[in-house]
């Protein structure tokens, strides 16, 4: 034996467990030869190819090839096909050949699959232990048997993978991923290494996506760009859209924004040292979109004025007062929403939605700009809007123009334990009150069984400074408390 | 071409150049852009200061144009959310705004150059804590132009009193402080009514004496402006402040025609 020392030699770590291609990455990776694509536990990979084989030149071409990408990253793997999920696992497992006959009847089946042993129908190590002991060891032995007395023995298990195998029962396999419904994608025969030539094919495609989608009268709400590594790791960059979106550049800028978000979170989803050879645009949610008759004239006819009675005062006015909320919220504003939703992430970018409860706190809350109910909500909100704005009062407002998220505790003086406050300190600043009114009580909602609130009494309050603040006191005395606490929830203007 | 087609084509070409000599805005963009920067007088003012703000927002926005309000974290953990009950009082409606939270201020930033480039949204009221580094003079002059670009209403918020001279390229200033509130004439009846009845109770009639909250009253100072107007000038502003002369943001170039 002998040892020597070689300088040459430099030590890396080994692969990274999250670097291993389980057969969840290796199901994400097969979406690339068909969207169908489900992980057969605890080492397979199960692909509906219907449709898809003859992309590839035909299924046993297709099979070679998965093979041969999976050889050359240093697996060993086996392909097989079938009309029936068992019948291919069966074949991949324990068959001789690589494909059963499509189509095959019940003799062919059974000269294909009648001398495998009982094991090939995946049953439970005792199932097949218990099988042989009584000498059906083959799976011809268990095709003309009386069936009532294995299944007593053995459970209906074993007829069930039996007629999976045999064709007469069809088990469908559970992808990972539902099927997009509507996916366009290039294939290049050298892997892209180029940033600009990604975002190059991605805007090419979304021209392809639009037009798919153009046929069928929809708009992407979501979209993703799946970008396939040629050493098996798959990349994917998802958008959102707050209003069904058909316009190729805008798909193309929001994925650009998502890539440049996640640049600047070190997260470069384009960084590559071997490139990407096939790229796929998908989108995930659909939604009906009417196709819209561009203006000749640059602004609506109905709403410019006519030279003849022109007041450059008034006109602008009338034409803003004749514009419907939704027109308002025009097609500028939702590209920017989704644009800064790509950039900064959908739960930054919020509308208020109210909701029906009385607690200051949930009355009104933030949802996605992005959410699915949103027009509706709108149309309700502007309602509710025009009909304040018409009627101004000099009452002062009853509530906050500001919302604490956590109410912050305070050291409130009040002069009997459920009066209202003298002074109060708050962020170690003592607040002398000149005005207050209230309090406005507001009850725990009682109904909800595990609901464990105190009773709410709110004070509107004033300092000698003018500043203004929504301040409760948790807890009724005597009754819910001894002690009741306070907090600061909310800053008046 | 048929000579129906020409003569439509002419009238629309008539029709479309007495539109840019008369300069008429059309419905799309409602005004110029115009940047503005509204501070408080002392922290404890920044409510009175962002409610200034939101009428300077509802004059542009009316009741159905966008409002798009970026915020960092950081502000709206100091200064507390924008509760949208509370901002229907002052005639900006929930519908219209849409909420940017976002993580620090470099995102801020670019969310509020993003959003005043955009000609969608009628206003853009940006805050973010420790405005005045933040807001600095190549920052707001990239505003300026991108709000020049997009035509909306910028409105620049601080959270706090500059710390020390603030030279940006908004085109306005203003600085409010909250003033104790003002009763309504009702209201004062029953607080002058309540000695009067229970004159023989001490601590009642204490307690009547003590003034119900009003309606908010603001003081605010034009720090910064264009046009005949000096800056410095101190009005007493209440919510509605109808008839108030507030100059409307003019543009030198409209202004000069």
């Amino acid at each position: 034996m002998s040892r020597y020392l070689s300088l040459s030699i430099r030590a890396a770590p080994a692969a990274k467990a999250g670097q291993r291609l389980t057969p969840a990455r290796l199901a994400d990776w097969c979406r690339r030869f068909t969207p169908l694509a489900a992980t057969d536990a605890p080492d397979g990979v199960m692909l509906d190819i219907a449709g898809a084989a003859h992309l590839y030149g035909g299924e046993i071409a297709l099979a070679v090839d998965i093979e041969q990408r999976l050889a050359a990253w240093g697996y060993t793997a086996r392909a097989a096909l079938a009309d029936t999920a068992g019948a291919a696992w069966v074949l991949a497992r324990f068959g001789e050949v690589r494909a059963a006959p499509p189509g095959g009847d019940e003799k062919t089946l059974r000269r294909l699959f009648g001398p495998m042993p009982v094991a090939a129908l995946r049953l439970a190590p005792a199932t097949v232990y218990g099988l042989s002991q009584t000498g059906l060891k083959r799976i011809d032995d268990l095709l003309f048997r009386p069936r009532a007395p294995i299944t007593a023995r053995f459970g209906a298990q074993v007829f069930v993978r039996l007629d999976g195998l045999m064709g007469r029962l069809r088990h469908p396999i559970t992808p990972r991923f539902e099927a997009p419904p509507y996916l366009v994608e290039r294939r290049f025969a050298e892997p892209l290494l180029q940033r600009e030539a990604i975002e190059r094919v991605l805007a090419g495609l979304a021209i392809n996506l639009t037009q798919q989608l153009e046929r069928h009268g929809e708009g992407a709400r979501q979209i993703e760009a799946r970008l396939y590594r040629v050493d098996g790791v798959v990349r994917r960059v998802a958008a959102a859209a707050s209003r069904p979106l058909r316009n190729p550049a805008a798909l193309a800028r929001l994925l650009r924004e998502r890539i440049a978000a996640l640049c600047a979170q070190h997260e470069d989803p384009l960084a590559s040292d071997y490139g990407f050879d096939v790229v796929q645009l998908t989108v995930l949610r659909a939604e009906p979109l009417q196709s819209t008759q561009p203006t000749l004239t640059p602004t609506q006819p109905a709403l410019t004025p006519t030279p003849a009675n022109h007041d450059s005062a008034t006109a602008p006015n009338l034409a803003f007062a004749k514009l419907a909320p939704e027109q308002l919220h025009s097609e500028d504003l939702a590209d920017l929403v989704d644009r800064l939703g790509a950039r900064l992430g959908w739960r930054r970018v919020l509308r208020f939605r109210s909701n029906d409860t009385h607690i200051p706190e949930f009355a009104v809350t933030g949802v996605a700009a992005c959410s699915p109910m949103q027009l509706h909500e709108h149309r309700r909100g502007s309602v509710s809007a025009s009909s304040t704005s018409l009627a101004p009062n000099l009452a002062a407002p009853a509530r906050p123009i500001r919302l604490f998220e956590r109410p912050e505790p305070v050291e409130a003086l009040a002069e009997v334990p459920d009066g209202p406050p003298r002074r109060f300190r708050w962020r170690r600043v003592l607040h002398e009150i000149a005005a207050m009114e209230g309090p406005e009580r507001i009850a725990p909602e009682w109904w909800k069984a595990q609901s464990q609130a105190l009773t709410r009494d709110y004070f509107r309050v004033e300092d000698v400074g003018g500043q203004r603040f929504w301040l409760y006191r948790e807890g009724l005395y005597g009754a819910e408390t001894g002690r009741p606490r306070w907090f600061m929830h909310g800053l008046f203007a | 071409m048929s000579p129906g087609g020409r003569a439509e084509r002419l009238g629309f070409l008539r029709h479309s150049i007495a539109q840019i000599e008369a300069g008429t805005p059309t419905p799309a963009r409602r005004a110029d852009g115009w940047l503005c920067e509204v501070l408080p007088t002392s922290a404890g003012d920044a409510p009175a200061a962002l409610a200034f703000a939101l009428q300077l927002a509802h004059r542009r926005a009316g009741a159905t144009g966008a409002i798009v309000w970026i915020s960092d974290e950081m502000t709206l953990a100091q200064r507390g959310l924008p509760y949208a009950p509370g901002l229907a009082a002052f005639g900006v409606a929930a519908a219209q705004i849409t909420l940017v939270r976002t993580l620090d201020a470099r995102a801020a930033l670019l969310a509020m150059e993003e959003a005043l480039r955009s000609p969608g949204p009628a206003v853009v009221l940006g805050e973010m804590w420790d405005a005045a580094r933040h807001f600095d003079l190549a920052t707001t002059r990239r505003f300026w132009l991108a709000v020049r670009a997009g035509g909306g209403l910028g409105l620049l918020l601080h959270p706090a009193p500059a710390p020390g001279p603030l030279s940006t390229a908004a085109r306005e200033r203003f600085e409010v402080r909250a003033m104790p509130g003002q009763t309504s004439p009702s209201a004062r009846q029953t607080r002058n009514a309540a000695p009067a009845d229970l004159s023989g109770d001490a601590p009642d009639a204490q307690r009547g004496l003590r003034p119900v909250f009003g309606a908010p009253l603001w003081q605010v100072r034009r720090l910064k402006g264009q046009g005949s107007t000096s800056s410095g000038e101190t009005i007493n502003l209440q919510r509605e402040f109808s008839g108030v002369a507030l100059s409307e943001p003019q543009h030198p170039r409209r202004a000069r025609r």
